[in-house]
């Protein structure tokens, strides 16, 4: 249970960030804390009982949890005007960052890192196809596709996940894909339709 | 169907004669039925109607779209080099609003090519021949299946699709429909009111004579003419193939009424233009027509052949106390 606790009051480093210049310097001066979204932080009373009832590790949220809380007042004190990657900033060791980001940050149901990804740090970030707002702050709004992970610093295996939630909502319509303009050969239609 | 588990592609050389043959053979079948009537979607007048009534409302043809990544340049040019710069601009407006062709559904292809019995039993599975060399349309290359009994026979339209999807998959293209095309997700789209985007996902994923394109298309223009929000499509390229579309079904009411109401009135006297040359192909258009104002063949058609004459009344009396109200202050 102690380490429960200490994922919620996990304390981000938002250090001075390179690259970005949005909303930098405003989040630089101040550390961001993640804090428990609903009551569910009111569990923690009776301790004995939760821990024979609630399964051991990280929990597990649906959509429509996501989704209010992408719409509420504790996202918004928590991520101000930043998309959720922004405040984050891997570390490692050595001036350069390796190529690709972690395998994952949670291992067993277990948080196994200090510095978890941005998707991984909050609990109430779920992946999913109708989660339109937090699927749009990975997409480029100049391109239409998913941003890499050397700009986002998501984990292997949250960056696979992206990649499946944003083609769904791609098939299901939920998010724009950026489309050619076909061109039509009107000749080829010409000859059959008389 | 366990068609296609297997593929093998044959390259035609000379010409592939015999091919083309066939492809005649299965025109001359569609010459038999009578001569549509979206057919007159390529007559050059229609066509001229058409993209004249689109519009060019500039900020809504350069708004930035995805894939736009150029930042805008400024430089010194000569003149020579703007008249370039226009025309190449032109251009790409040109390229932009071509209006996606209204079609008939295309008729089901089912050409036996020949009957080998000595080729019964060959295999487990049929296999697929497609024609993989250059600078042939996809829309003409031949693809042809031999069945386990032995028979050759053209491929059928959703074959031929695949095929092509496999050898030649276009950009934005997906093997399978995407599930914003089926009705439940289509509805949902269609009340936020994103026509633009299903229409042009539309066109990218579908051929414009196939049974899902013709589906999806038509129930977009459907609901847009139920709510008169023809505005939403206004100096896009789906504009005047709406028109055109609801032409054809003898729909357009609610279309003139809009384009009433938003001042396009010699538009709205185009339409009707249309309207006849699709509809009355022998009379042609009714007497000393051309002589008549916009205001008045609006009315003619209004009183004649409108099915909700009230309607395209109203909006006129509208536009015309408009008027008066303007040139009197
Ligand atoms: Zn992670």
């Amino acid at each position: 249970m102690s380490l429960l606790k200490g994922l919620f009051s996990h304390k981000l480093n938002a250090q001075k960030l390179i690259g970005n210049v949005i909303s930098s310097s405003v989040i630089a001066s101040k550390s961001i804390r993640v804090r428990p979204y609903c009551a569910e932080a009111d569990l923690e009373e009776g301790e004995e009982n939760t821990e024979a009832t609630q399964p051991k590790g990280r929990p597990e949220h649906d959509v429509e949890t996501s989704i209010k809380y992408l719409n509420s007042e504790a996202y918004k004190t928590t991520y101000r005007d930043a998309k959720v990657w922004e405040p984050y900033r891997r570390n490692h060791k050595g001036a350069f960052a390796p190529s690709k980001t972690r395998k994952t940050c949670v291992r067993k149901g277990v948080m196994a890192t200090g510095n978890p990804c941005p998707i991984c740090r909050d609990e109430y970030l779920v992946l999913h196809p109708k989660n339109v707002k937090l699927l749009d702050q990975f997409i480029s709004p100049f391109t239409g596709e998913v941003l890499s992970y050397t700009k986002t610093g998501v984990c292997q295996k949250q960056h696979k996940n992206l990649l499946v939630a944003v083609e769904q909502a791609w098939d299901l319509g939920y998010i724009k894909m950026p489309l050619p303009t076909r061109l039509y050969d009107y000749s080829l239609y010409k000859d059959s339709s008389k | 169907m366990l068609l296609s588990h297997l593929t093998r592609n044959l390259r035609f050389n000379s010409g592939a004669t015999w091919c083309r043959k066939f492809s005649r053979t299965v025109l001359a079948l569609n010459d038999t039925k009578n001569v549509s009537k979206y057919a007159m979607f390529f007559d050059k007048r229609v066509q001229h109607i058409l993209t004249d009534i689109t519009g060019r409302d500039e900020e809504k043809i350069y708004r930035p779209r995805y894939r736009d990544t150029a930042k805008p340049t400024y430089r010194l040019v000569t003149d020579k080099e703007l008249e370039k710069l226009k025309s190449d601009a032109e251009e790409k407006i040109q390229k932009t609003l071509q209006i996606p062709p209204v079609l008939d559904e295309k008729p089901d292809v089912n050409v036996i090519l020949s009957k080998d019995e000595a080729l019964a039993e060959h295999d487990q599975f049929n296999y697929v021949f497609t024609d993989i060399s250059y600078n042939i349309p996809h829309e003409k290359r031949t693809v042809t299946v031999r069945e386990k009994d032995g028979t050759l026979r053209l491929a059928t339209n959703d074959e031929h699709k695949r095929m092509i999807q496999v050898y030649f998959p276009g950009e934005g293209r997906k093997h399978y429909m995407p599930n914003m095309f089926t009705e439940k997700h289509l509805e949902r789209l269609l009340e936020e009111g994103e026509y633009e985007y299903i229409l042009d996902r539309a066109c990218v994923q579908f051929d414009p004579d196939e049974t899902d394109y013709i589906r999806v298309t038509r129930r977009v223009y459907e609901y847009i003419a139920d709510r008169s929000d023809f505005m939403k499509l206004y100096s896009t390229r789906h504009f005047g193939a709406a028109a055109f579309f609801l032409t054809v079904q003898k729909n357009i009411d609610s279309f003139i009424a809009v384009l009433i109401n938003s001042n396009l009135l010699h538009s709205a006297k185009s339409l009707i233009d249309v309207y006849y040359m699709v509809h009355n192909q022998e009379q042609g258009l009714p007497k000393e027509w051309s002589n008549l104002s916009d205001e008045e063949a609006i009315m003619m058609f209004a009183k004649q052949e409108a099915k909700d004459g009230s309607r395209i009344e109203l909006a006129l009396q509208v536009y015309k106390e408009n008027v008066e109200r303007e040139m009197s202050s």
